[in-house]
Parts: structure tokens; sequence; C-alpha cells
């Protein structure tokens, strides 16, 4: 087959593939303008209280159990610098400075309503719980990573110094220890001395930020981050300055992760169910094609050599033929030549004895 | 030597590669001078071209100022460029008075700015600007420059630098010198003539779409007046002769430069501007304005009027056209009525006293000043909202029946007086059912009036006896990871009393003597002892009492967002052992 009409032929097949594809999409955006999640619980974050303690950072640290940090809590230079989470601290405050001073902005897992890091994982290792916590189930977790790439917020963490038992960390909202009902809040909320954090029903912190910015005019964005990013998420933020200013980002528009990803996900059946038969389709049509081909070929040479065959034997028979009609020929030559010299003889052998008997005759 | 060529080979490539080194730097700084410059105040597009149909060059960016130095080097005067109508004013247009047709107007340029740079050019001066055929120096595109330029405006400090100014000769038979600024048009003798005490700021007339018959709009009229004047008294040779380049008046940095001036000026004047010589009231009456009821009709709820120290007023504000936003003639009641006027753009009398975000209404501007650092540690934390709070009415509405109750010239001055004066106007401020309260008609018995009520109000911060304010505060309620924290509550109050003391804002709004306790006992009915903290905020846990802060939390923000409001930096928010001692085990 030419590659130019490989390439055509597989470009009908996308089209084909594509349309079905494209409907559930919509169909799916529709169904997800909703505004749904009210009564779960999540946590308000009130960055104009914030004074950057690390308060929180030592409660999950405690809580945790986490492994001791190379800088202590109580050191506050750290600040200067920009930190991230990792494998062994789930959540960080980080400084950021503004035109009027220092503002203060703690991190860690949003915990969406709709998770990236959930929807990315093909073993299900993440799990959006009732209470609000996304879980991460280690026993299934194969490392992939797709939900390091999968989160918007570069969240999840990876423990590369484990070789064999290396797990993904990240923030847990303290589900575990508050389902097990160790803790009622989870130990950042508990433990902060300003009450920069709220924990309670997601769509009263919603509405607790409201209040604040009517009470308080001037002195918020009056936005809330995570009522709609991405879908919204549990950890909500209100904050004093723009929120790319301290360090969140304004690009992640309102619709969650699955939903973004639905249309692909979606051509995932697509891909694995139709595609092996449609390539196996074209495979087979293209092998039969050639097999007939060969056959006609095949045909035509036997063909041809049953015509040359018999030309041959004809050319042979007529050769044959000529051949015998001169050798008879030849033979009858000959007969006739050796009857002739035959006779020849015996005329002048009669001649003689003739001539013999006359001269004995004659001498006798 | 065997290695000359090549030592003389190298060396020559070292030298052309600083020589492309160098040039490059040279192009790269070239780059960074010619790129956009961070504004200018005195660029002027000119583009005489965009009347035209179609557009023949790029518009051309003048800078005046750059021009205006040129000329000041050659001895040559604003009136190079620009001519004087009849009245000797000069015009704000370049060398004419009136626009002429598009063509003409390009030729007017192009003859008049070349001409004078050939001049230039002839006279050998350094920059001569571009010649003719030179097109594109002046005709740029891309434009280089950016503007910016601030309004600028008579504050009042500018007023009185002016009205003050021996400089600006007197009035006929006067000793003010408004009338050689201020004017009115007299319809009869069709032409401009000065009424005193009837002044009015300039933006009255000279709107930027005048009508018949003000002839020039804002722009055109205060150029002509300041610059024509300026240039005069620099002809004069006068000591000062006030600023004759766009800069000085609308540039940024020169405004703040300016203001720094004018406020150590005032220092030097103990703060106090002599107040306008306008024959203003002192204290006027604000009352709303009745409508025209059917007799049947029941009167609309009322509330008490409102004395308004109008002399106070005048300095805390920068103009006169803070408050009175258009004109000094009419009152406010006359726009803002009770329900809304179009002149008074639908804001009614409530609103536009009332609107807490409007920096015109008397709430919004009480609003501002609360933003300063002494004020701001209490203020800050309070709920502000979209309405002033109920209980604060009183404090401005009060009943005139009062000054019958107590003899003229007595001061409320400890706190049984002072609320004894408010309980009568009612705690809302609302005139009772029944006959309202008679207010006289005329200017004069009003001003009195509010005068007197304005007279009752206490002169010092009210507070009660310092030996009743708690001296040293401990909280210990809490102590485990540290020893308890020592409050100096005295201290605080007394530090606090101190910066509010000659702020008679404070001292009128803090109406009692445990007002100023509200600021950290909130919520709480206004009392000499205050219920603890712990009585709501309690130490369980934030469950299920979302939004009020824990003990904990509350003390926290309490002492922490004070102290960032008030601008101390010490002791650091997150230098727990400043205030709690370390725990010794």
């Amino acid at each position: 087959m030419k590659r130019r009409s490989f390439l055509g032929l597989m470009g009908a097949a996308g089209a084909g593939l594509a349309a079905p594809a494209v409907a559930p999409v919509t169909a799916r955006a529709a169904a997800k303008d909703f505004r749904g999640y009210h009564d779960t619980p999540g946590v308000l974050f009130d960055g104009t209280r914030c004074i950057g303690c690390r308060k929180c950072e030592l409660a999950c640290n405690k809580v945790n159990s986490l492994p001791e940090p190379e800088v202590p809590f109580d050191n506050l230079e750290i600040l200067n610098s920009r930190r991230r989470t990792d494998s062994a601290t789930f959540t960080v405050v980080n400084k950021f400075d503004t035109p009027t001073g220092p503002v203060y902005r703690k991190n860690q897992c949003n915990h969406c309503l709709e998770p990236a890091c959930a929807s990315s994982c093909f073993v299900s290792a993440f799990q959006k719980n009732s209470d609000s916590a996304v879980d991460y189930d280690e026993t299934v977790c194969v490392g992939c990573r797709y939900c390091m790439i999968a989160c918007p917020f570069e969240i999840p963490t990876y423990e590369y110094h484990k070789a064999f038992t290396p797990r993904v960390m990240k923030c847990t909202l303290c589900g575990p220890q508050m389902r097990s009902g160790e803790l009622r809040l989870p130990g950042c909320v508990q433990e902060c001395p300003m009450e920069a954090m709220i924990y309670g029903p997601r769509n009263e912190l919603l509405n607790l930020a409201r209040r604040r910015f009517a009470a308080f005019p001037g002195r918020y964005v009056e936005q809330i981050y995570g009522e709609h990013e991405m879908g919204g998420t549990s950890w909500l933020y209100i904050s004093g300055t723009p929120f790319s200013q301290v360090g969140l980002r304004e690009d992640l528009g309102t619709k969650s992760a699955p939903e973004l990803t639905a249309g692909a996900l979606a051509a995932v059946p697509v891909v694995v169910g139709v595609w092996p038969v449609l390539l196996g389709g074209i495979y087979a049509i293209n092998k039969r094609k050639e097999k007939i081909a060969a056959q006609e070929q095949q045909q035509a040479v036997s063909a041809a050599l049953a015509k040359a065959n018999a030309e041959a034997k004809e050319t042979l028979a007529a050769t044959l033929a000529k051949a015998e009609e001169s050798a008879n020929r030849r033979v009858d030559n000959e007969v006739k030549k050796a009857v002739k010299e035959a006779l020849a003889k015996k005329e002048e052998e009669l001649k003689a004895a003739e001539a013999s008997a006359t001269d004995e005759e004659e001498g006798k | 030597m065997a290695y000359r060529k090549l030592v003389l080979g190298l060396s020559g490539c070292l030298f052309v590669l600083v020589c492309v080194l160098f040039l490059q730097a040279d192009v790269m700084s070239m780059i960074s001078s010619s790129g956009k410059d961070s504004g200018r105040a005195d660029l002027i597009m000119i583009q005489a071209i965009a009347k035209q149909a179609t557009k023949q060059a790029p518009p051309v960016q003048f800078l005046h100022d750059a021009h205006t130095e040129a000329l000041a080097e050659q001895d040559k005067d604003c009136s190079s460029c620009h001519v004087k109508d009849e009245g000797g004013t000069i015009s704000y247009k370049y060398m004419r008075l009136e626009d002429p047709a598009a063509n003409r107007l390009k030729d007017l340029y192009h003859d008049n700015c070349t001409t004078c740079h050939a001049e230039n050019a002839k006279a050998r001066m350094d920059n001569p600007g571009p010649q003719i055929g030179e097109c594109r120096k002046c005709h740029v595109e891309p434009a280089t420059h950016t503007q910016t330029w601030i309004s600028s405006g008579m504050d009042n400090m500018l007023h009185y630098i002016h009205w003050d100014s021996d400089l600006i000769a007197k009035d006929e038979g006067k000793d003010t010198n408004c009338g050689q600024c201020h004017h009115e048009y007299d319809e009869d003798k069709q032409e401009l003539v000065y009424i005193q005490f009837a002044e009015e700021g300039c933006r009255s007339c000279h709107t930027a779409e005048p009508k018949e018959p003000v002839k020039s709009n804002l722009s055109e009229a205060f150029h002509g007046q300041c610059v024509t004047c300026h240039l005069e008294n620099k002809e004069a040779q006068a000591e000062r002769n006030g600023p004759l380049d766009c800069a000085s008046c609308h540039g940024g940095p020169q405004r703040l430069e300016m203001q720094a001036k004018f406020a150590e000026k005032l220092e030097e004047m103990d703060g106090v501007l002599p107040r306008l010589p306008r024959n203003q009231p002192d204290a006027v009456l604000l009352a709303a304005k009745l409508p025209e009821l059917p007799e049947d009709a029941t009167r609309p709820t009322l509330m008490y009027p409102v004395p308004f120290n109008h002399e106070l007023h005048e300095q805390a504000t920068d103009a006169c056209r803070d408050c009175h936003h258009e004109t000094l003639k009419s009152s406010c009641t006359d726009c803002h009525t009770l329900q809304g006027s179009e002149q008074g753009g639908y804001i009614t009398l409530e609103r536009a006293m009332h609107a807490p975000d409007s920096k015109s209404s008397c709430v919004g501007c009480h609003n501002e000043m609360k933003q300063d650092p002494s004020c701001a540690g209490c203020h800050a934390a309070m709920p502000r909202g979209t309405e002033p709070p109920a209980s604060s009415c009183a404090l401005c509405h009060v009943n005139p029946d009062i000054l019958a109750q107590r003899p003229a010239g007595q001061q409320s001055m400890d706190y049984a007086d002072y609320t004894e004066m408010l309980i009568p106007a009612q705690t809302d401020g609302r005139q009772p059912a029944g006959e309202p309260v008679v207010v006289p008609e005329d200017k004069e018995g009003r001003a009195a009036l509010a005068l007197r009520l304005i007279d009752l109000r206490p002169k010092e911060a009210l507070l009660i006896a310092e030996e009743d304010i708690p001296d040293v505060v401990k909280i210990d309620v809490l102590a485990d990871e540290y020893q308890p924290a020592e409050l100096p509550h005295r201290k605080i109050v007394m530090s606090m009393m101190e910066k509010m003391k000659d702020d008679s804002l404070a001292t009128t709004f803090h109406a009692t003597p445990v007002t100023m306790c509200q600021g950290c006992h909130h919520n709480s009915p206004l009392s000499k002892t205050p219920p603890s903290c712990q009585s709501c905020h309690d130490q369980r846990s934030q469950e299920g009492r979302l939004g009020r802060p824990g003990l904990l939390a509350a003390y926290h923000i309490q002492c922490m967002s004070c102290h960032t409001e008030m601008g101390l930096e010490e002791p650091a928010a997150t230098d727990c052992t400043s205030c709690h001692k370390q725990k010794e085990n």
C-alpha cells in the first residue's frame, strides 16, 4: 500500500472517531455546571491574619510523624527563600514582599473537589473522600508519578530516597487522624495562634469570607480563591494582595481536571477497543489484496507456462515430423540410389555375361 | 623575533573585539536611553492633521518644557510662540487665538516651527531643532515618549499663597486681591465683574465644554489666567513669578515636592492656615429641606439638625470643592434632596452625608481619617460595613432644645453631663413624633444656633479616672508553653489618650469616657468594668463557632493587628517571648 493512501485512510478513520468522542464532552460539561459540594468541610485561609510563625508547619510535622526538618521550625530566616512541599514536608509558609509589607501564605494540598491527581491515576491510588480529604493508597500505587504532573498546584511529591517502598506524599487534611477521632481539626488549623485558618462546612466558609469582605471594605481582594478554581477546592483563600502576588496561579480557569481531560479520556476506550480492530482490518485487507495479487500472478504464470509448453510441443512435433520426412526422403533416395546402382550393376553384369557368352560363343 | 607576527595578529584581534564590545555597549545604552521614558508631563501631541480627511504624517511629539527651557536660554519667553488677545491674556494655542482650517493649521505649524529652527541653525546653536526636510525628526512613529500628567488645582495652601501675595495687586478700594482672578459675567454690562464674597471656583463656569457666555474651557481658563499672570510677573522681574513650565503643576514628582514644601510651610505657621476671606460662616446648621406636603399628609420622620463646624472643616480639607463639588452658591440640600434629584445625581441627602466610601460624604471622610495610624489601631479592627452604627447618630443629630436645659457657656466636661445631653436627642438621633423642632429660617440665626450647639461638645477627650483603669493585666488563662503575659493595660490606654489629645474628631466622637475602651472591649455595653474576653471567646476549639476567634486567637489578633496598624514595629508578631517569657523547666 502506498504511504499516501495509508495516511488518507488514517485521516478518514480519525475524523470518524473524533465525531463520537466530541459529543460526550459537551454533555459532560453541561452536567458539570452545578454548585455542589455545599456541606463538605473545607479550610478558609485568611492571608491578612497569617504572621508567618511556622506553627502550622510544626503542627503538621508532629501530627503526621514526619522526619525532623533540617531547619528547625522556630527559625524564621528560612522564610526569605521560596520553598515548596516535599516528601517530608506537607505544608510550607512562604513570605511574599509586597509594597505594603511582607505577606505570608501557607501552601499545602488544596484537596480539589475533583482532583487532577485522582483523575490522572490509572490505578485509583487517589480518592476524594466524603470528608473532603484526597486520600492516597500506597498499596496500589505503581509509582508512575502522573499525579505529580497532573496537579496544577505542584503538591504531590515522591520519596525518591526510598529504593523499594517509595510513596507519593502530600497533605492528607489530617483525614486519617480525624476519622480515627485522634484530632477534631486538621493539625495546622488547630495550632494557628491567629486563627488564620478556619475549618468548617465549605458553604459556611464562603459566607464567612463574604461577611469579612463586607465588614472590612478595602482590606481584601474581594474574591475567594478556590471557590471556582480548577472546579473548586476544599481549601479556600482570601487575601489582601492579588492572588498572583502570593504565588497562587490565576490562570487555572474554573473547569476541574477531569472535566478538562474528559474528552481525551473518553477517547481511551475508543483507542483501546476500536483502533486494534480498525488497524487489524486494514492490515487484513492489505494482506488479502496481496494474496489475491499473488494468486493472480501465479495463475498467469502457470497459464503462460502451459501455453509455452504447448507451443514447444507443437514445434517439437512439427520438427520431428519434418525430420522424419527428410529422413524418409533420404532413405528413399538412398534406396533409389542403391536400387539404381544395383540395377546398373546388374545390367553391366548382364552385358558382361552377354559379352562373354558371345565370346564363348565366339571363342568356343 | 619569531612570534612577532603571531603576537601582532592576536593583539589585532583583541583590539577589534574590544572595539566591537564597546560599540555594542554604546548601542545598548542608546537603545535604553531612547526607550520610552516613565512619562512626561509636558508632552503635547500635535495632531493638526487629525482634522483632515486623510492622515498625511504621524502626530508630532512636542516637548513643551524642552522648548520653554531653550527659549529661556535665548532670552525669549512664551510670547515667541503664543499670542495675546486684546485683553492681554495669553492664548493656550500655538501662534493663534482661534483654530483655522486644517490646511492652514498645518502651514502655520510648518512655517513657524521651521523658521525658528532655521534661525537657530543660522545662529549656530548646538541644538537648533529639526530643519526643513527632516520631516521624520518631528513626525515620529512609534511615539518615543509617553504622556503622564496629573490634574492640578488650587488647594488651600496654594490658594493662600496667592491671596496673601503682595505681588498680586489689591482690588480697588479693598485690601484683598481676590478680584484679580475671580470674576462673574454681568449680563447687563456684558462684561466680567468682580463681586466680593461671591467668589466661585473656576470650575463652576469653565467646564470642559462651556456654555455661552463662558468663552473658554477649563484648561484654557486656567492656562490663560495663570500663565499670563506668571509671565507678567516675570517680565516685571518680580521676586517670584510662579511656574511657566508644565511639570511644575502637572508633573508627579514635582507635585510631591511642592506638597512637601507646603507641609513645611504649614508647620512654620503652627499648622493653622488663615481662613479664606470670603465671609464664609463659622458654623452651619445642617437640616433637611422639608418637601412641600399636602396638609393632611404625614410629616416624614426627620433627624435633628446637625451643627456643622465649618471653620474646623476648612482646615481639614484640601480645597472648598472637596465638599462643595461644583458651586459655592447653593447649599447641599438644594441638589441632595430627601428623595434625590437630577441635579444631585439622584444621590439623596442621606447618602450624600453618610455614604461610607465616598470621600465627599461626612461619614466617608471621617472613615478616611480613621486610617491615620493613631486611630487605625482600634478602628481598622472594627467592622465598618455599609452603614455607620446607629448608636452614633445622636453624636451629630442633636436636639436644639438641649440649650434651654443648659445655661449658655456650660461645657459638658464629665460623662454624666454628656450622656444627659445625648439622651433628649434619642439615641438614634430621630425627632420624636409630633411637632418638629423649629430651627431658625435665617442664615445668621441658624449659624448662631449651630455655634451654641457646637460649644456644648466636649473640648477634651473624656476618660474615666486614671486610678479606675486597671494597671497591669495578667493573661494566664492559656499559659501552657509560655509564662503568663503581662499586659501594661494602663500604659496602653494613656498612650492612646495622649495620641488623640488634640484631635477634635476623636474628642467629639469618643462620646463617653468609656467609648475608647470599646476599641478592645467591643460588642459589650459601655461600662467601666467590661466583661472578660473569655465570656465570648471561649477556649474551645473553633468547631461550632465559625468565625468568632477562640480565646488564644482573640488575644493575638487584637494585640498584633493593633500593633501593625499603629505602625509599631516592636515587638515582632513572631517574637513570642517578648510578651510571654519562656517557661523554665
